[in-house]
């Protein structure tokens, strides 16, 4: 529980962070995020921004639509995904693991995709309960996994 | 008879696949993986002819589907199934876990989470010291907050013999010694226990099912208290006392069986001094006691329904006998950022093992039949842990078990200091 709560907490004020340096990114922002947090299935879209504005990849202006472009520029593009499309579990664990580079397990060394990131989210408290590879999970729950994902990163233990 | 015996085991497990399909075909979420876990152990004593080299490999495949339900309850399906290698065995397929699990917040009351659980599953007491061991039945869990309670039900003739330690009478046991049985024993076991706060009140009882009359039969009873104290900002203390009541037949014979565990213990955990954990506990499970013109009856030696593993190279039954443990570990590479070696865990423990009373206790080796000693031996332990990658763990464990003997131990002098060095090996795919 003080886990997903500092998980949240981590996410809203990075996004608070950026919303107050930038006034113009501000209502986009705002709008981007409410819509996020509202979605009971976190959108290809949204993670495509989540994970490129939160890794540096992307100025934090852009649009989800943007953000799609810029990952299909990096190749992480998930193939046969429309903007609006649902994720699912893996493929949002393999779009944070490519971002904050994480390096992953033994599997995941070998066979880099959505199962073993998902795995690695699990083992790693990254993504606290269930975490199956084809599940969807909602923008909260995403939310609260890209915090703990930038804690992570930062060298913090979950 | 043994027609009617198979029958009513098939029976059983038809009726626990049956009651699988309608989660398989609602689950909305899948997933699967595999996972290997190899064990190599070395065993050396002058005692030995030879080096004594055990090995287990053991190659799992899991399945679990879920099903979310309105209100934040959900419904999960998991199967997993193993083919195992040993030295004693070229080949075992076994299925380690098959179960379906639903949760219901909210069922009986708003602050209520009733969780149920089907099929072949854990089953454990409190203290873990009376049983610890898959069985195939069902759970029922009701968590309030501050009180949980659960009853259970389970049936263990469906495990494979040797994957079976539900072990109590010597039937029990010469079964495990040989390779005629396909199943371990048939026994019904039920528990029942309430939780409020660190405090347990449990009680278990299982019912030897066979109807042999040749062959010995033990049901028994246990009933315990156990709990649970906070000791200053980073300590717990621990303590359990079980009674239990139990039914022996051999022949036509039957004895009224009367025996007892009672432990104690405490435990530290300091993650600002390389997340350091200490801890001491000490166990007397009970010797039969010939106290029946005392006291108006005998006590018994104590009986689990399966063994606890006590040591690394000793390891005596939970029974007759005196067990203190003292433990340490530490992570000496982790610093206030995660790091590469973040997981290496080293750790010493030192083991005393002492008899009850100075009874003969038969399964073991070498006994001085002369002496009243009540000192079995000491064994020392060290250990490191590491989990390499988040799907690979590795630990290598060392210890030497030194029996007393001579004039302060209980063991003759033909008994040699024993070694021993393991490697275990665990990861996923």
């Amino acid at each position: 529980m003080i886990l997903r709560v500092r998980g949240l907490a981590v996410a809203t004020v990075w996004l608070a962070v950026m919303i107050a340096a930038v006034p113009y990114a501000e209502a986009q922002s705002n709008v981007v995020l409410d819509d996020i947090l509202l979605q009971d299935e976190l959108s290809y879209q949204s993670a495509a921004y989540l994970v490129l504005v939160s890794s540096g990849r992307i100025d934090q202006n852009s649009s989800p639509q943007e953000a799609v472009r810029a990952l299909a520029a990096l190749q992480w593009a998930v193939a046969g995904r429309g903007a609006d499309d649902p994720v699912t579990l893996g493929e949002w664990a393999y779009l944070l693991m490519q971002a904050f580079e994480f390096p992953g397990g033994l599997m995941y060394r070998i066979s880099p995709g959505p199962r073993y990131a998902a795995r690695e989210l699990a083992a790693t408290g990254i993504a606290e309960g269930n975490a199956m590879v084809n599940m969807r999970l909602s923008g909260e729950r995403a939310l609260r996994q890209l915090g703990r994902a930038m804690a992570w990163a930062e060298g913090e233990r979950l | 008879m043994r027609r009617r015996l198979h029958f009513g085991r098939a029976a059983a497990a038809l009726v626990l696949l049956l009651l699988l399909p309608p989660v398989v075909a609602s689950a909305t979420d899948w997933d699967w993986g595999g996972t290997i876990d190899n064990t190599t152990q070395l065993g050396f004593s002058t005692m030995y002819d030879e080096v004594q080299l055990s090995q287990k490999l053991k190659v799992g495949l899991w399945v679990s589907g879920l099903r979310p339900l309105d209100g934040g309850g959900s419904l999960e399906l998991t199967g997993a199934g193993s083919y195992s290698y040993s030295d004693e065995r070229a080949y075992i397929f076994d299925i380690d876990l098959l179960r379906c699990v639903g949760r219901f917040p909210g069922a009986l009351g708003q602050r209520s989470l009733l969780q149920t659980t089907a099929g072949r599953t854990v089953f454990r007491d409190p203290t873990g010291l009376v049983l610890d061991h898959t069985a195939d039945g069902a759970i029922v869990r009701l968590n309030y907050p501050g009180v949980r309670l659960r009853a259970g039900a389970a049936y263990t003739g469906l495990l494979l013999s040797p994957a079976s330690s539900i072990r109590i009478s010597n039937t029990d046991y010469m079964e495990a010694a040989t390779d005629d049985q396909f199943f371990g024993p048939r026994r019904a076991i039920g528990l029942l226990d309430v939780t409020v706060g660190g405090l347990s009140l449990f009680t278990l009882a299982q019912f030897d099912l066979r109807d042999d009359g040749d062959e010995d039969s033990i049901d028994t009873q246990y009933f315990g208290i156990s709990g649970t104290g906070r000791l200053g900002r980073s300590g717990y203390s621990d303590s359990f006392m079980i009674i239990s009541t139990g039914q022996e037949q051999v022949g036509a014979g039957e004895t009224s069986l009367f025996s007892f565990v009672v432990g104690s213990g405490v435990r530290f955990f300091a993650e600002q001094l390389r997340f350091s954990r200490a801890s001491f506990r000490a166990l007397y499970a009970s010797p039969f006691l010939p106290l029946e013109d005392d006291i108006g009856f005998n006590i018994y030696q104590f009986k689990p329904i399966n063994e606890p593993t006590l040591g690394l190279v000793f390891t005596p039954r939970l029974s007759n006998l005196i067990f203190t443990e003292l433990d340490y570990s530490l992570r000496p590479f982790a610093g206030q950022q995660r790091s590469a070696a973040d997981s290496i865990r080293v750790g010493i423990t030192g083991r005393g093992f002492f008899r009850g009373y100075s009874g003969d206790i038969d399964y073991i080796d070498k006994f001085d039949p002369n002496s009243d000693s009540l000192y079995l031996g000491t064994e020392l332990e060290l250990g490191v842990a590491a989990r390499v990658l988040s799907d690979l763990g590795l630990s290598l464990r060392g210890g030497v078990f030194v029996p007393g003997s001579g004039d302060r131990g209980a063991f003759s002098s033909e008994r040699a200091p024993e070694w021993a060095l393991r490697f275990d090996l665990s990861t996923g795919f």
